[in-house]
């Protein structure tokens, strides 16, 4: 084998990255999913992105300005910014990307994203023109954007993966075949020089990378959808980073110095469908809320979970701890008893629903023992398969209660407190409050970061104590795997990947 | 071998007898396409129900980018216009065309049978387009054929020559050995072999080979070493089924009367083994070797998840998982297509090999 010596002198520079599957599309604009997400970090730069404490920082743009009612943004990009063919990067392929976002001919599943943008939904929705949406390039650097209502969290929204700059030239030459390793210009730290379905990508540094030095030389992103497979690749010394690695092995790994486990922003919870009995009576989906020992959950499920009863989960602005009913099995009695079904007599076997996946599972299970224990009464649960169960979720006749999360897209309480509003696309549970709606949309006019905690706290007040149309359960964790020796690695709660900064700290002492 | 026995044999294979049964191929195949198509289509669940439900005009887009709106397959009744459920089928042919043959109304979209999904899906196969997938909508499944079926070609090649290498091996070893531990040990070992799941096996061969003896990769797919294990993997449980029929080959001849004759004329023992006896065992196992190479070579969902590997075999249950249909008839008609022409070579190899077989 000629090849050892140089490999090991290239190893140094070269990072391989267990992904935990198959990213299903490179373009921006059309991606929805977590690993496509991992994927498109590395080749692609946003306007804003997140640091490791989810504090916005400029990325593309030097910088961003609201007008005083919150319905104007401003951005400045930084001068000089090149995509990887050497191209200038300009406003305007912001306004071609987002337009194209919104574009009914994209079918993208994240469109609504921009829906704050005046113009926005009408035109995704086939009401409206592209002309009239409100994002314009004003000159080569500035882009201004009209939204349709207040939205101080806007620069968030301006990270996030499908809001990436695109460049029309090349989608019109090459169509659906533009992200291609030879056709595609990316405006990120890397550049993909190889991909091979299902199996990986690899990467290399942008030379016109304008946004900090590149260390790595070389990245294998690997999709490999079998965590087990992961790990033993990772214990065989063929693997630096393991992203969502096999819970199972976690008690095993967890003194080890290559293990690292962090918060992430979602939250698991039981969703009840209000309108459908018995799950109608508040006394009922109040005493079941009542009833969950939150701090069994993380017990079970053994990947560093922690048990939550509020919906703003902890690490993001909104956050309180003392919102949500507390666990008291007592009262879950009295309120039972209450509601007609004393010491858990008579209550119908109430189905709850949840997806494939051993997680789930382990959830459903645990409420089940637990309400039987509290209540004594007995809960049904079944299983479907994904497409199955969304299915059914959003069905004609959708089950009782079911098993959900929201994971977040960007780390401002809209963003959780916008899916139960009452003309919310995602809303499964059939709550309409206008207590609540007021409450989120009076959130977003200012700015006054007590006066939003405020309207935040009352509006999760009304979701949870009130209304209780649903029952959190548990803020999810981030379990990966890394070589110790790698520098410049961090991850924050949003499961934003990084790679550009990374680094092998042994080739930085030999510097 | 005399004229006329070669006469025969090659009447047997001739290029008529082919034809004729790659012709008999096509209604199998239609057949498939039909009853996998619908039985698909009717499975609850569709590609684009997502955790986080598509916008109304969204959904409406794909669905009709896909022809998912247009009706699956044409209905016909032959209920009288006069009856309840006839009242029900006359409305729902108002919006359809109507083609009626006697007592028979054939029904279809407004544009004719060509314009339910069924059909057009037939006419895209004609063209030879499976279509785009509706999981990776950028990529048609010609191209995520093309890609991952040479993968498990070459894997599974290498399974099948390694569970015939296997096989036999131990058959002969057995049947050599009969009644003797060496028998019974080879024997219990094939039934385990036979009887332990593929990811058990996968699983015991990584930690023992990877991990501890850190001889071989325990994944990826990057060069000859690579092959190995996986290829053990899928060869060991067919392996062990081999060897069993090769035993019993053998030893049904060792009582006939050529045997007998053989070793009377002062052949050695391996001789007679090898020549005369194993002769008696090919039939059965040409038999299986049809469907076994098929199915070896359209690839092993556990084995390309466990070892990493870019194969086609994943998508035997990963497309249905995702209901990405045009996938999950594309993996389905690669595998059946081969089931037929595996069938074919095995019916001549049969043939050939055993000239007592006349038409």
């Amino acid at each position: 084998m000629t090849t050892g010596c140089e490999r090991d002198a290239s190893k140094q520079a070269t990072l391989r990255v267990a992904l935990p599957g198959q990213p299903t599309t490179f373009d921006p604009n059309k991606a929805y999913d977590a690993i496509s997400g991992q994927v498109l970090t590395q080749l692609h730069e946003g306007l804003t992105r997140h640091d490791r404490n989810l504090t916005i920082q400029p990325a593309l743009a030097e910088s961003w300005k609201f007008n005083p009612s919150y319905t104007e943004i401003t951005f400045t990009l930084k001068p000089g910014m090149k995509w990887s063919d050497g191209e200038p990067i300009v406003a305007g392929d912001f306004e071609y990307s987002w337009k194209r976002l919104l574009d009914p001919g994209t079918r993208a599943e994240y469109a609504y994203f921009l829906y704050d943008i005046e113009g926005a939904e009408a035109y995704n929705s086939e009401k409206g023109t592209r002309d009239n949406v409100g994002v314009n390039a004003i000159d080569e650097r500035t882009l201004h954007v009209k939204l349709n209502r207040p939205a101080p969290y806007f620069p968030h929204i301006a990270s996030f993966m499908v809001t990436y700059p695109v460049r029309e030239d090349l989608i019109k030459q090459h169509g659906d075949r533009w992200t291609d390793p030879d056709k595609v210009a990316v405006s990120g730290p890397f550049r993909p020089v190889e991909y091979l379905q299902d199996y990986r990508m690899v990467l290399e540094p942008n030379p016109h990378y304008g946004l900090g030095e590149v260390r790595m030389k070389r990245v294998e992103l690997y999709q490999i959808a079998e965590k087990s497979t992961a790990l033993n690749l990772f214990v065989a010394g063929r693997m630096d980073l393991v992203l969502d690695m096999l819970p199972l092995a976690i008690p095993q790994m967890k003194s080890q110095p290559t293990y690292y486990n962090g918060p992430k922003l979602e939250v698991r919870y039981v969703g009840y469908r209000i309108d459908k009995p018995p799950m109608d009576n508040a006394a009922v989906r109040k005493a079941l809320a009542m009833a969950i020992d939150r701090d069994e959950l993380p017990s079970v499920l053994k990947g560093g979970e922690i048990g939550t009863r509020t919906w703003l989960p902890p690490g993001m602005f909104g956050h309180a701890e003392d919102v949500g009913l507390a666990h008291d099995p007592e009262k879950a009695r009295a309120l039972l008893a209450q509601a007609g079904y004393p010491k858990g007599e008579g209550f119908p076997e109430v189905l709850l629903l949840y997806r494939a996946g051993d997680d789930w599972r382990l959830i459903a299970e645990n409420l089940q023992q637990q309400w039987k224990r509290e209540l004594g009464i007995t809960i049904r649960i079944e299983v479907r398969e994904q497409k199955v169960f969304f299915q059914e979720i959003d069905g004609e006749s959708p089950p009782p209660m079911h098993l959900a999360r929201w994971v977040a897209d960007f780390p401002d309480p809209e963003n959780f407190m916008g899916l139960f509003k009452s003309n919310s696309g995602n809303n499964s549970l059939g709550i309409k409050s206008e207590g609540f709606d007021q409450r989120v949309d009076r959130a977003v006019q200012t700015d006054d970061r007590g006066q939003r905690k405020n309207l935040y706290d009352e509006a999760q007040r009304v979701l949870l104590e009130e209304e209780v149309a649903m029952a959190p359960l548990y803020v999810n964790a981030q379990n990966h795997l890394r070589d110790p020796n790698l520098g410049g690695l961090e991850f924050n709660a949003m499961g934003d990947l990084f790679l550009g900064p990374v680094y092998w700290k042994s080739e930085e002492a030999s510097r | 071998m005399s004229t006329t026995k070669m006469r025969r044999l090659l009447d047997r294979i001739s290029l008529a007898f082919i034809a004729r049964r790659l012709l008999w191929g096509i209604p199998v195949l239609l057949a498939v396409v039909v009853v996998s198509f619908t039985v698909l289509r009717f499975a609850p669940g569709g590609p684009f129900d997502r955790e986080k439900p598509l916008p109304p005009t969204i959904m409406k887009g794909l669905r009709a980018q896909y022809k998912l709106d247009r009706p699956i397959l044409p209905v016909y009744t032959t209920e009288p216009a006069d009856t309840p459920r006839g009242k029900e089928l006359a409305a729902f042919e108002k919006e359809y065309s109507v083609i009626s043959a006697g007592p028979i109304r054939i029904t279809t979209s407004p544009a004719g049978a060509a314009d339910t999904q069924l059909f057009a899906y037939l006419g895209q196969l004609l063209s030879g387009d499976l279509g785009v997938s509706m999981k990776y909508t950028e990529v048609n499944v010609n191209d995520i054929l093309r890609a991952t079926f040479p993968v498990s070609l070459k894997l599974g090649a290498v399974a099948f020559f390694l569970t015939y290498g296997i096989g036999v091996l131990l058959g002969v070893i057995a049947a050599r050995f009969r009644g003797t531990w060496i028998d019974a040990g080879t024997m219990v070992v094939a039934t385990l072999g036979f009887s332990m799941p593929n990811f058990v096996l996968g699983a015991f061969l990584i930690l023992i080979f990877s991990l501890w003896m850190r001889l071989l990769p325990p994944a990826l797919w990057e060069g000859p070493a690579y092959v190995i294990l996986p290829a053990l993997t899928l060869a060991l449980g067919p392996a062990t089924y081999v060897a069993r029929l090769t035993r019993s080959g053998v030893l049904d001849a060792m009582d006939e009367e050529y045997i007998r004759t053989a070793r009377a004329k002062g052949l050695s023992e391996r001789r007679v083994l090898i020549k005369h006896a194993l002769a008696n065992a090919l039939g059965p196992l040409i038999t299986v070797s049809g469907p076994l190479l098929a199915t070896l070579v359209t690839g092993s969902f556990i084995v390309e998840q466990v070892f990493a590997i870019p194969g086609m075999g994943r998508y035997f249950i990963t497309a249905v998982i995702d209901r990405d249909y045009p996938t999950v008839m594309g993996v389905t008609l690669v595998y059946a297509a081969l089931i037929v022409l595996a069938n074919i070579v095995v019916d001549v190899l049969y043939a050939v090999a055993d000239p007592r077989v006349e038409e």
